[in-house]
């Protein structure tokens, strides 16, 4: 089974960025590559080829599920699972996350501990392991 | 007003035969008096012959025995309530009351028995089984031996009177309102009603409006929704919509109501109620709610995660002070995210969004796995939590969802009031066909100035465990909601030595109700 090593994770928050970046790289010991928004995302993810991708929902511009719809476009990311991060915290929001097609959701707040832990779950779950 | 009279029975027949026939004839003036004075003087027989004639042209006369049998009644009677004079001769007048007045009818028949004239309103039965509403006069008849042998009842038809006297009325209540009455026929769809608001907002006289359909007015942008619910009106005979002008910008809220058969005509009554301001301040609610959620939660969100790596010592060892201030920073932050969770919830709540689904769930179990997941957050106050007494397959119809949040918010509100190293148990038990949840702590008890409103919004408790008592004010709020929506009710024991026990009682579902293999499941 493959471990679950590069993760590409997409926020427009800086702060955010930074303890994701912490959390999976100094906790989970993952390759994390970063980008600040959709845009940037479409342009840097098939390079990265990353195992799992991690979005934001509320970006300007290019929001997380729009960015969603793109990246599934690009056929080498075609299968890849991706993961919704969200301060949103209604079922309604959830389901319509689901029904694109996320691999899971992780709420906001976060713990930075346990993220990848979580993570590694979600990812043997998906059967891309 | 109705009553006996004090008159003795001969003067009073006299008199009020008189009385009454010259009351009848009202157009008859002073002079003309006099002249039928000037016959009497003449001879009886005019003068009786004229009183009956204006009797039995103006009212409805009927004569009864002394046990309320029909002896006779007039072409009157016949003509104004429709029944046949065949019908009712022999019969017990009773028997043409309406049956909210047959008491009255006893009434009168035992009072005139003692000699008493009674008058007052009555309702008769028309042949066509409506009512009449009438005023009446019964008059015991005397015979020449003093003894009681008939009863002479006279009876003028004030229905009319009298509907034009409500009609009138709400009218007036129509006129009055600060919302549009719109009254149409359900088949045309044609107005037939428009109170003055709904006049005066279209400009129109209430001609103007007759000549126009539902769908002229301004309240009704939307035909498809309006016929919808005038489907569900014929269906259930009343209805709600909401109605958006986006002309306007005004949102309406209707209710229709079947009216019934007014004039042999069926009518539907709407109420408009211009309700734009209450969706503006709704969506202005809603767009706060979003605010909370995402603008706080996300530098929560750096906050909590920079404080948890530090905590974790991630980057190596921190001096003892330098923890307890990480400690200090982490557990108000998650206050803070306490607060905003309770926030949204009670929103969530107070939203009134349709029941969650209620089906077969084993309480007991729902206490267990409560008691699991709060174990730290007990043991971080000090306190332990049990399941002492907890009854196995306690069966309820409802929400798992709802649950947890009901156990969680209990519980915690317990543990915050309880005294470090104490227990707060947690049990569910069938009593009788009522299933109850029970959680009890071993604190102070709630101060009386707090039971009256402790299910209320933002109500906060003082005087609990120092360093403990962190709350919204919500929890208990949100408690009550959903045991409500469950089908249940809540209330509490409180007292200063023994703490306090919430009891949650929720309808037991039988055994034949819960899914099959739920015994041997939980066994």
């Amino acid at each position: 089974m493959r471990p679950l090593q590069r993760i590409l994770h997409v926020d427009d928050e800086p702060d955010i960025r930074e303890i994701v970046r912490m959390s999976l790289s100094m906790v989970g010991r993952f390759d994390v590559e970063q980008c600040a928004s959709g845009v940037e995302a479409l342009d840097k993810a098939e390079a990265a080829n990353p195992d799992l991708i991690i979005l934001d929902v509320m970006m300007p511009h290019l929001d997380g599920e729009e960015t969603f719809v793109r990246l599934r476009e690009i056929d080498a990311l075609a299968d890849t699972p991706i993961i919704f991060m969200t301060a949103r915290a209604s079922s309604a929001d959830y389901q319509k996350l689901r029904d694109l097609g996320a691999a899971d959701i992780v709420i906001k707040p976060f713990d930075p501990m346990t993220l990848p832990d979580q993570l590694r779950e979600i990812w043997a779950r998906s059967g891309s392991a | 007003m109705s009553g006996f009279g004090d008159l003795g029975w001969l003067f009073a027949f006299g008199l009020t035969l008189n009385s009454l026939s010259l009351a009848t004839l009202g157009v008859i003036r002073t002079r003309q008096i006099l002249a039928f004075r000037d016959k009497i003087e003449r001879g009886h027989e005019l003068e009786i012959a004229f009183q009956k004639k204006a009797l039995h042209e103006s009212m409805i006369v009927t004569v009864t025995d002394t046990n309320g049998l029909i002896l006779d009644v007039n072409q009157k009677f016949v003509s104004t309530l429709g029944h046949r004079r065949a019908d009712l001769v022999g019969q017990p007048f009773r028997d043409f009351y309406d049956p909210e007045d047959v008491a009255v009818s006893d009434a009168i028949r035992e009072g005139t028995r003692g000699g008493q004239i009674w008058s007052g309103e009555t309702r008769i039965l028309r042949a066509d089984g409506s009512t009449a509403l009438t005023q009446t006069t019964v008059v015991p008849l005397i015979d020449e031996h003093g003894r009681h042998v008939k009863n002479l009842s006279m009876r003028v038809d004030i229905t009319k009177d009298q509907l034009q006297k409500n009609e009138k009325l709400v009218t007036s209540a129509f006129n009055n309102m600060q919302d549009a009455v719109v009254v149409h026929d359900p088949r045309s769809y044609q107005i037939v009603y428009m109170n003055e608001f709904a006049l005066h907002e279209h400009g129109w006289t209430a001609q103007q409006a007759e000549t126009k359909a539902l769908w002229d007015t301004l309240y009704v942008p939307d035909r498809e929704t309006m016929m919808v619910m005038c489907k569900r009106i014929a269906q259930d005979g009343k209805g709600t919509v909401m109605l958006e002008n986006a002309v306007q910008g005004r949102t309406f809220e209707a209710r229709s109501y079947d009216i019934g058969v007014g004039g042999g005509e069926p009518r539907v009554l709407t109420l408009f109620r211009d309700v734009s301001q209450n969706v503006k301040l709704e969506r202005e609610r809603n767009h706060l709610v979003s605010v909370i959620t995402h603008e706080l939660r996300t530098p929560l969100t750096s906050i909590k995660g920079a404080l948890g790596l530090l905590d974790a010592s991630t980057f190596g060892p921190m001096s003892t002070e330098a923890k307890s201030l990480v400690s200090i920073a982490l557990r108000n932050s998650d206050r803070m995210l306490e607060l905003i969770r309770d926030i949204l919830e009670a929103e969530k709540v107070g939203e009134g969004a349709p029941n969650a689904e209620l089906q077969p769930m084993n309480l007991s179990d729902a206490v267990e796995s409560a008691i699991a997941s709060n174990l730290g957050y007990g043991a971080q106050l000090g306190i332990e939590f049990v399941d002492t007494g907890n009854e196995p397959d306690v069966w309820i119809n409802g929400n798992e969802g709802a649950m947890a949040q009901i156990l969680a918010n209990l519980m915690s509100n317990a543990a915050k009031f309880s005294p470090d190293g104490s227990a707060v148990k947690v049990w569910a038990r069938a009593e009788g066909a009522t299933a109850v949840l029970h959680v009890r702590d071993y604190g102070n008890g709630i101060p009386e100035d707090l039971q009256p409103i402790l299910f209320d919004r933002y109500t906060q408790a003082k005087g609990g465990e120092p360093g403990k008592v962190h709350s919204s004010g919500l929890g208990l709020s949100i408690v009550k909601t959903l045991v409500e929506r469950m089908g249940g009710t809540i209330e509490f024991e409180t007292s200063p030595v023994k703490g306090t026990c919430f009891r949650v009682s929720l309808p037991l579902l039988a055994e034949e109700a819960r899914p099959r293999g739920s015994m041997a499941a939980s066994a």
